[in-house]
């Protein structure tokens, strides 16, 4: 019981992370039906920015986490602003095609470019491959759960899931209550009629990246806090990958589906990794062939058929 | 018996009945013609009828089978072929590339001739060739065989749709508007092809159309939907005056 | 055949033959040490990893992203039969050679049912998830390669006899080549072209698309895993890090930048990206930054890519005279 326990707390950790990374997948899908590979790259940014503001801001504001982790998500959603701008809204009204393959190109130029590793006027560019330890934002101590079986979770495990749920009820409000989330779930339903009805796409897709990239920039503090290390740049392609098949676990496009999924993905992996590490690792992929040969559009998604 | 024979035949989507209880008999040889103002549900008549939706009711049977629940290139493969309302040409292939793929199901040869570029394969694509610019010239697109059939005036590129779809030798033949943006004089030219369409190639044809001088002058019985439903059939003349089509176009007290 | 079409026939394989003789005699003389010989392999693989590529992202519109991995079938099984099972060797050319050749079959073949496997349940999808389910393919033939220890595991593979040389690679492309050119000008190739173009259409004319589809994916992952085997040969060691999400999107980055509606722009994008890095050593760790910025450059400015639609003479069918009075 003990262990059942402990995986799922694992699995609802894990799925918190993968929830934020999953939501800036399934938004901008939803806006302009492109799978941005380039996300994952924006989820390691933010850890890694976690890497190098963190002193900063202890220095300047005592506490590091809230400052470092509001920064990061500052940088991150600028960084997908700039992103749309320069590489993909030069392609919007070519076909899908060239949009994904520049997404492909985007990722591949931002991992390489992060692991180039050699210094400029004594400043080191960029990030280098090599081991990071990230540095400690909070004070790590076990919390006792209540009851008598002798548990007790790290509250990096609260911080996680809490943060997350956070900025969950954030985007919430925000795409349900506010005009401008509105306007995102117009374009995302029928953009030329949006556009027709006085809604300005450039500020709808920009806002998309930009709300996608920040919660990816958390998603990627939250991770450093929780694993303690940065491996190399391509930190990103692992849970991006898994991330993803969460969102069309949940149903592409659809915001809900992509936190279900996102949790899903977070406990299955748990429990398959409690019983062999490979098996862990091979269910990602496990979710996505079942996903994808009984039910396509995903457990929330809609099938939308192509009007002829 | 009957070419084409629709009994009670409806399409919901969710909550939107797009058609209802729609019925109609084809017989060979005949020109039919479905009306109805825009969103009346006549082209996802045709959708149903070449596959691309699954009715929620009714029975298709065309040539005296059963054609529900099969793939859109079956049904084609049977003997019904479609044109489209916006133009689907193959716009990076040449125009006379565009008939012979719908040629290609007809085709003789296999994938391993297609490697390894046997006496087969020589064969077949002469006779294509051939096929296809006879074809072409039925429809004076004959010069334009190597261009792009995106470069074409809009004009030549729905008189190629309709070449196409001959390509796959049809029995009947589903036109989605036609005369979609063409002048009266073009349109007169229009209806002339359908006529000639029918008798040289031994066609049964239904067509959508708004421009009412080409329903008109050549559909020898029409079909009224509105919102889903038939609302009225018979000859033209009968047609023109019923009171329901006129309120269905010109909305009451018109 | 007419005699326009021996004509220019002929007239090709002259061409190459010409091209193949002057290698020879660089080499011999000094000029083009085995290096440069090693390079001029490595690119005839390359074109025939691209242009098997272009098949399936090219020609029939799809957007497949774990190419490497057909090629790591090929490659693994090749050297299973040759190297592990057989022991074949090069010191026994007339025994080596043949097995050395049915090995690398046998290696297409299992790329192809690889292929199958994975193309036939996700093709019938829409275009989006194509992308997502050849990359989880390779990486999960990857993983099975890593954990199988009779197939080296992370250790990889060596001691692989050196079968490759400058004449297997130049039949095994041109072949290749000619095989997947003879396809795209076929009514076959048509249909595959109509499919890209409109997918709806093409249904409409009677092409079974999904059949159609797998066909294409399935052959392109045969012709890699050729290569696959063909490389294994050369390299004389193999490993899974060989054949990762990288190496697929190299193959990427050659066919779109080449040319992605053209074999021409396959030829032209794997030959000159397998050159352009020797010629330019010094920014080797630069590589993998500037491929990719050329790759999105390309996208936005030049979307059809070097070659765009125009294709090399030797590449093109001859055309046939048209009757001018028909019956």
């Amino acid at each position: 019981m003990g262990q059942f326990l402990q995986q799922l707390i694992n699995g609802i950790q894990i799925g918190s992370i993968y929830a934020l990374i999953a939501l800036g997948y399934t938004i901008v899908y939803g806006i302009v039906r492109l799978i941005n590979f380039a996300h994952a790259d924006i989820f390691m940014i933010g850890a890694y920015m976690g890497f190098f503001l963190a002193p900063v801001m202890a220095k300047v504001f005592g506490g590091a986490f809230i400052p470092t982790i509001i920064a990061a998500m500052f940088i991150t959603g600028l960084l997908g602003f700039v992103m749309e701008k320069l590489a993909y809204r030069p392609l919007r009204y070519k076909s899908r095609l060239s949009a994904l393959i520049t997404a492909l190109g985007v990722s591949l130029f931002l991992e390489n470019f992060c692991a180039l590793d050699f210094h400029l006027f004594g400043v080191h560019l960029v990030f280098g491959p090599q081991f990071r330890k990230f540095p400690d934002l909070i004070v790590t101590r076990q919390i006792a759960i209540p009851g008598n079986l002798g548990l007790s979770i790290p509250n990096v495990v609260l911080l996680d899931v809490g943060v997350s749920i956070f900025l969950m009820v954030l985007l919430f409000w925000f795409v349900n209550k506010t005009l401008i989330g509105k306007q995102m779930r117009a374009v995302s339903f029928d953009k030329p009629t949006a556009s027709l009805m006085g809604i300005n796409i450039d500020i709808v897709i920009s806002t998309a990246f930009i709300v996608g990239a920040a919660l990816a920039g958390a998603g990627g503090i939250l991770y450093g806090t929780t694993y303690g290390m940065l491996a190399a740049p391509y930190l990103g392609i692992w849970p991006g990958m898994k991330a993803f098949i969460a969102a069309v676990l949940g149903g592409i496009g659809n915001i809900p589906g992509a936190v279900l999924g996102a949790y899903i993905m977070g406990i299955s992996e748990a429990f398959a990794t409690s019983v062999d590490s490979n098996l862990g690792f091979g269910i990602a992929f496990a979710i996505l062939i079942v996903i994808l040969l009984v039910r396509p559009s995903g457990l929330l998604g809609k099938f939308m058929p192509e009007k002829v | 018996m009957a070419l084409l024979d629709i009994q009670h035949l409806a399409q919901f989507f969710g909550g939107l009945r797009a058609v209802s209880d729609f019925n109609i008999q084809l017989e060979r040889g005949e020109i039919v013609g479905l009306i109805g103002p825009n969103g009346a549900g006549k082209t996802t008549v045709f959708n149903v009828i070449t596959g691309v939706y699954m009715p929620t009711k009714g029975t298709i049977v065309f040539d005296g089978q059963n054609i529900v629940g099969r793939k859109t290139y079956q049904i084609t493969q049977a003997g019904i072929a479609r044109t489209f309302q916006n133009i689907r040409l193959f716009s990076k292939s040449s125009v006379i590339d565009n008939v012979k793929i719908a040629y290609h199901f007809h085709m003789s040869y296999g994938n391993a001739d297609a490697f390894l570029h046997t006496r087969k394969y020589w064969q077949g694509e002469q006779l294509v060739d051939d096929y296809a610019i006879d074809l072409l010239r039925l429809f004076h697109l004959d010069g334009h065989a190597d261009d792009l059939s995106g470069s074409l005036p809009y004009g030549a590129q729905r008189r190629l749709e309709i070449a196409r779809a001959l390509a796959t030798k049809p029995k009947l033949l589903i036109l989605d508007e036609p005369a979609a943006g063409m002048n009266p004089a073009e349109a007169d030219e229009l209806m002339e092809m359908i006529h000639w369409l029918r008798d040289k190639f031994d066609l049964t044809i239904l067509l959508i159309e708004h421009q009412m001088r080409v329903v008109m002058g050549v559909c020898e019985r029409i079909k009224v939907m509105d919102f889903g439903e038939t609302i009225c059939e018979g000859v033209p003349e009968y047609i023109r005056n019923d009171p329901r089509v006129i309120e269905a176009y010109l909305g009451k007290g018109a | 055949m007419t005699f326009l079409r021996a004509h220019r026939t002929i007239a090709t394989v002259i061409a190459f033959a010409l091209v193949y003789v002057v290698i020879k005699v660089l080499n011999l003389v000094g000029i083009f040490n085995a290096y440069y010989i090693q390079l001029i392999m490595l690119a005839g693989i390359n074109i025939v990893m691209t242009v098997s590529l272009g098949m399936v992202n090219g020609f029939t519109g799809q957007f497949s992203i774990g190419h490497a991995g057909f090629m790591a079938v090929g490659a693994y099984t090749s050297v299973m039969i040759t190297t592990v099972w057989l022991h074949a060797s090069v010191a026994n050319p007339w025994v080596g050679y043949p097995v050395f050749i049915a090995a690398i079959l046998a290696g297409g073949l299992l790329a192809a049912a690889a292929g199958y496997i994975v193309g036939a349940p996700s093709l019938r999808l829409k275009g989006d998830y194509l992308a997502i389910v050849t990359l989880s393919a390779s990486e999960l033939i990857r993983t099975v390669i890593r954990v199988s220890s009779f197939l080296g595991g992370p250790r990889g593979l060596g001691g692989i006899p050196k079968f490759t040389n400058l004449e297997v690679v130049f039949v095994f492309a041109i072949v290749s080549v000619v095989l997947m050119r003879n396809y795209l000008f076929s009514s076959h190739g048509r249909s595959m072209k109509a499919v890209r173009d409109s997918e709806i259409a093409a249904e409409a004319t009677g092409i079974n698309t999904t059949r159609q589809k797998v066909f294409v994916f399935v052959f392109s992952a045969f012709f890699a895993g050729i290569s696959g085997g063909v490389f294994a040969h050369l390299l004389q060691f193999i490993h899974p890090d060989n054949f990762s999400f990288m190496k697929s999107l190299e193959y990427l980055i050659y066919l779109y930048v080449g040319g992605s509606a053209s074999i021409s722009g396959a030829m032209v994008g794997a030959a000159v990206f397998t050159v352009l890095p020797e010629l330019l050593r010094s920014l080797q760790s630069w590589r993998m930054v500037i491929y990719p910025l050329i790759l999105i450059l390309v996208m936005i400015f030049r979307t059809e890519g070097i070659m765009g639609l125009k294709e090399f003479s030797f590449i093109l069918i001859p055309q046939r005279q048209r009757k001018e009075v028909s019956a």
